[in-house]
């Protein structure tokens, strides 16, 4: 009984079309601050901003440094660089609120930005994710005390509440 | 009539059948005309290719026999014409060809579509690939769609002018993207013959059917960047320091076509050092490297060789010249790597393994008939 029960379930996984969903990827971190070739990155970022002319082309672009700067945040967050991964936090926020705008500008081009749309909502998810584990891998706090200056409460917690919140909402309206 | 002038009426007379059968291949997605009278000269040709395949490729295969009969006549024959007389040819020549469907190669479709993206969705056709362009027409007849923009910035300049010249029409950009390469078919031929002076040599470019069918019927853009590096070469030529400068230009902007020219950027260093018949051989030699490498991106595609016949025709044809006789008979391999496309409507299977056999077998018989007759007399 015991083998053909194996048998059974053998067959089932062997033969049973799995179903294959390609989840939304984020970059590997790229040049970190404190890199010497760090700044030259960002020049080839802007860069890049004119070489993706068109409104699909754009949303792409955006789409890729919200990603981009978003991993350093989650790599200086692991490594408790508190203040340059609030600057990352808030370049990948900058980038994220310029999307609703640009998908706008390309529907009102007449192209249809339906999987445009679709992976930004993908996108959304992911960042929601990774943003929620830091949260709860993160200090609610931490004080920052910089050489002969006075101290600085950063509510680490917080801020990513923010940007979830801010994920959250641009996921909800691309639904509308 | 002289023995020439019915040579090359033959060749206008198969040059129209071909045409005229071209249109048997028009896609099923591609509506070309819904006026009857076009229907009813359209659908039998298209029964022959999509419904009778082997009928199709024996077809296919008897042209490309009678035209390289042809073109061997041509550049054979001793008693030539006027230069008039040939320019008359080649202009009633481009008309035929000009006028028809691009059969054997998909790829004019795929320019067109490279430069709708950029000029009529304005967006940058190396970020946004055609199949993001949801519900555009031409994905429905375009291969290679799923693609980033294949060819350089100078091509998706270039295409700026057809594509406006269209109005948006595909039927239209279709020949007005052909008149581009046309044009740069006629500025080899006067190139060629401004360097040479030699209306043979014209002749074994202007006349090969491989040239003819990759340029006026397919419309692929290897001529323009190989017109683009001539014309560079022939102001490179001048005394000059302006003309040089605007030849280092052309040969630059051939670079940003397509990449293939890249090759041939070393030989102009020592181009003052060099004969002119050194420079072209060489030339030759390293566009045929380019042309045997291919393979390892993709495919050795028939219009590739385009490439190196520019140079082979630069160089000096004697009675027994190799190289003229193994470009002939490699430009009649590569054109029979079509039939099992042909015959099977399929790109796998046995086809890899016909298509290496016809492209190389009529070479290889051509340099052993060579090394045991012609060497040793």
């Amino acid at each position: 009984m015991k083998y053909i029960v194996s048998i059974l379930l053998f067959a089932i996984v062997i033969f049973t079309p799995a179903r294959v969903h390609a989840e939304y990827v984020l970059p590997y971190p790229s040049f970190m601050p404190g890199n010497k070739i760090y700044r030259v990155s960002r020049m080839f970022d802007q860069l890049k901003r004119y070489w993706s002319f068109g409104s699909i082309a754009q949303t792409k672009y955006t789409m890729n440094m919200a990603d981009k700067y978003l991993v350093e945040a989650k790599t200086l967050f692991e490594y408790k660089q508190y203040l340059l991964a609030f600057d990352a936090l808030d370049r990948s926020d900058k980038e994220i609120v310029k999307l609703s705008k640009q998908v706008q500008s390309g529907i009102e081009e007449k192209k249809n930005m339906s999987l445009v749309v679709e992976s930004i909502k993908e996108e959304m998810s992911v960042h929601e994710m990774l943003l929620t584990k830091l949260q709860k891998e993160m200090p609610s706090e931490f004080i920052w005390t910089p050489e002969k200056q006075a101290s600085t409460v950063l509510s680490i917690r917080e801020r990513l509440m923010i940007s979830i919140k801010l994920r959250q909402d641009i996921r909800v309206s691309m639904n509308e | 009539m002289s023995n020439m002038k019915a040579i090359l009426v033959w060749y206008v007379v198969v040059g129209c059948l071909f045409s005229l059968f071209s249109f048997g291949f028009v896609d099923p997605n591609f509506s070309i005309s819904t006026h009857p009278l076009a229907l009813s000269i359209l659908n039998p040709l298209i029964h022959i290719v999509y419904k009778t395949p082997i009928i199709a490729a024996t077809l296919y295969t008897l042209f490309v026999i009678i035209f390289f009969i042809l073109y061997a006549l041509i550049i054979r024959i001793k008693t030539l014409l006027t230069l008039k007389t040939y320019w008359k040819f080649l202009l009633l020549l481009s008309i035929i060809f000009f006028l028809s469907y691009p059969s054997l190669s998909h790829d004019i479709f795929n320019y067109i579509l490279s430069a709708k993206v950029a000029y009529f969705y304005r967006e940058n056709p190396y970020l946004v690939m055609p199949t993001e362009l949801l519900g555009e027409p031409m994905l429905g007849f375009t291969r290679a769609a799923n693609k980033l923009a294949l060819y350089g910035p100078v091509w998706i300049l270039a295409t700026w002018i057809p594509y406006v010249l269209s109005f948006g029409n595909v039927l239209v950009a279709l020949y007005t993207f052909k008149l581009l390469v046309i044009t740069s078919y006629v500025t080899i031929c006067i190139l060629i013959y401004k360097m040479t002076k030699d209306v043979r040599r014209v002749l074994f470019f202007a006349c090969n059917p491989l040239v003819i069918i990759e340029t006026f019927v397919s419309g692929h853009n290897d001529t323009f960047m190989m017109a683009l590096v001539l014309y560079g070469i022939y102001l490179c030529r001048s005394n000059q320091l302006f003309a040089q400068i605007a030849g280092w230009g052309f040969m630059t902007a051939s670079v940003l076509v397509k990449g293939a020219t890249i090759v041939l950027l070393p030989l102009f260093v020592f181009f003052r050092t060099l004969s002119d018949e050194k420079l072209f051989f060489w030339a030759s030699v390293c566009s045929f490297g380019v042309f045997l490498l291919t393979p390892l991106r993709e495919e050795l595609y028939p219009w590739y060789a385009i490439w190196f016949l520019v140079f082979v025709s630069l160089l000096p044809m004697g009675k027994r010249s190799f190289i003229h006789g193994a470009a002939y008979m490699l430009s009649f391999g590569l054109m029979l790597r079509y039939l099992p496309w042909i015959a099977t409507r399929e790109y796998g299977g046995t086809g890899p393994m016909i298509r290496l056999f016809v492209t190389w077998v009529p070479l290889a018989c051509y340099s052993f008939w060579y090394k045991i007759f012609v060497n040793k007399r």
